[in-house]
């Protein structure tokens, strides 16, 4: 099975099987495929891709706000050995409650708590020792405030970083609605954050959300000002190994993802001569 | 957005901090709890009003998903603009989201009505409505999570669905699959069952008039040995076939402690 590059930037997207053919035939546009689902059973595409791509591990493993039972481990274990994944990825979320009873289906922050940081770092460090393998965690933004909070998103994640040792995965759409949901420009607010910590960088596309009135994460190419912050991180993160286009729809289309590999493979290209 | 309290001006609660989470979400996916609850520990004004936009946000997207992938089917057979997941943009998909208990048994079913209502009249072929109720039982099964209640005798899963067709419907699905042109020769009568498991595992399932028997006696209230008293056949097999439906998630076995 392919290993990720060892000797420059990975750039590459999520698996979405209905566009697999598109995928098999582009290897110049995508280097790796993180995979968000495994792959369905009837899926013809994927012993191909498998022999062809890297594989990066980023499905739902658990919340980490919680202890993560034995059959999500068990699965992590399971899919970390069967995609060769070099680091297996989780996000900084809360979105079921402790009871099950209810949940968000959707990406959502915890609060930012001394309570929810020791939460984060014993179930993060639990997950990775299951899977013996790095644990890269991806920020999330919220769109409100919560009276409980005690400290800045921030503050919560270079004190897990430092504690746990793990890896960061940076979502810069993610960063820049934080920062734009806080009327602050998006290198202010990333001016606390570890940036010597990322290991990988998302990009995708941003877009007005009518129940949000504003702009939101969607399923579109990247713009100008995301690739131009994702350049700005990378050249701040020594670590840093993979840059992954956030694309991970069934209403995606083939044209839309080369669109965005390319628009992606440029800014960092571009971003890469200017550095040398 | 406000900016963030400090922890000193925070008054002391009996409630964690993960508590205090589970509050947010049950306060963003119950829209009956937005109205009656004051949620003036939980947030400013300002951000209580974001909190309910936030809350509309994700129950326009949980549905326009469970609808997108519920009625693929019909979505192949109709104009884009009639697609069941456009309903989701519709003026009439207000009084969904504000009365909106996200993943309930009760919104799932009005937003499949509305689906099914709107795209009844777009096609006048003889097996169009029943293709629209199988795929309103399989968007039933996607959008419902609520767990199950513990219980002290056998009872139907919440989303549990018996529909009684008048078309074979594997076969039918077969030949929109294949596109071919005449789905009309597949008249014949079928009972399929619709399941979830607590995984969210679906099932859509055949089933014979022995187990249909078996589904139809479960009340809540009966035990094994009355439903297969109900079924005339014996205890064993009655928990056997019992057991069979519940790995399907259409029947709810009594936990250890009832």
């Amino acid at each position: 099975m392919p290993q990720i590059v060892q000797d420059r930037l990975s750039i590459g997207t999520f698996y979405n099987p209905h566009l697999a053919a598109f995928t098999l035939g582009h290897p110049e546009l995508i280097d790796h495929l993180a995979m968000a689902d495994p792959p369905a059973a009837n899926d013809q595409f994927f012993p191909r891709i498998q022999q062809q791509f890297p594989l990066l591990l980023h499905d739902y493993l658990g919340q980490l706000s919680d202890p993560l039972s034995e059959f999500a481990l068990e699965r992590a274990r399971d899919l970390k050995q069967r995609y060769e994944s070099p680091w297996v990825a989780e996000h900084f979320q809360c979105l079921h409650t402790q009871d099950r009873s209810r949940s968000l289906d959707y990406v959502f922050p915890p609060l930012y708590t001394e309570e929810f940081l020791q939460r984060f770092c014993e179930n993060a460090s639990a997950l990775r020792d299951a899977v013996s393998a790095p644990l890269v965690m991806e920020n999330i933004p919220g769109f409100f405030s919560v009276r409980r909070a005690q400290m800045s998103e921030a503050e919560f994640l270079r004190r897990f970083f430092e504690r746990t040792d793990c890896g960061f995965l940076i979502d810069v759409p993610h960063i820049w609605l934080a920062a734009y949901y806080r009327g602050i420009d998006p290198q202010e607010y990333m001016a606390e954050f570890p940036l010597d910590r990322v290991v990988e960088i998302h990009v995708a596309g941003v877009e007005h959300d009518r129940d949000l009135q504003g702009p939101w994460i969607a399923p579109t190419a990247p713009n100008d000002d995301i690739l131009d912050l994702a350049c700005w991180v990378a050249e701040r993160a020594p670590q840093l190994r993979a840059v992954t286009v956030d694309v991970f729809s069934p209403s995606v289309t083939a044209f839309q993802l080369e669109d965005s590999m390319r628009r992606t493979r440029r800014a960092f290209t571009v971003a890469t001569r200017a550095a040398s | 957005m406000s900016t963030l309290p400090s922890a000193s001006r925070v008054p002391p609660s009996p409630l964690t901090d993960r508590d205090v989470q589970d509050d947010v979400i049950r306060f963003l996916t119950d829209a009956d709890l937005r109205v009656q609850a004051s949620c003036g520990e939980l947030f400013t004004q300002a951000d209580s009003e974001r909190a309910g936009r936030f809350s509309r946000f994700l129950a326009r997207r949980y549905y326009r998903d469970r609808l997108y992938r519920g009625f693929r089917y019909s979505a192949a057979l109709v104009p884009e603009s009639h697609r069941a997941d456009q309903i989701v943009d519709e003026p009439r998909f207000d009084s969904v989201l504000a009365e909106c208990d996200l993943g309930s048994l009760c919104t799932a079913q009005a937003v499949g009505g509305m689906a099914v209502a709107s795209l009844k009249p777009v096609r006048q072929d003889l097996w169009w409505r029943e293709l629209l109720e199988y795929e309103r039982a399989f968007f039933i099964q996607l959008a419902v999570s609520e767990p199950e209640a513990r219980c002290a005798f056998p009872q139907k899963g919440r989303s549990t669905l018996v529909g009684a067709f008048s078309f074979r419907i594997p076969e039918l699905l077969e030949s929109l699959r294949s596109r071919e042109a005449s789905s009309e020769s597949f008249q014949g009568k079928i009972a399929l069952l619709f399941s979830r498991t607590p995984h969210g595992k679906i099932y859509v399932a055949e089933l014979d008039r022995a187990m249909r028997s078996i589904l139809e006696s479960i009340d809540g209230a009966s035990t094994v040995d009355d439903i297969a008293q109900s079924v005339g056949i014996s205890p064993e097999e009655a928990r056997h076939s019992l057991s069979r439906l519940a790995e399907f998630g259409a029947v709810v076995m009594p936990t250890a402690d009832h």
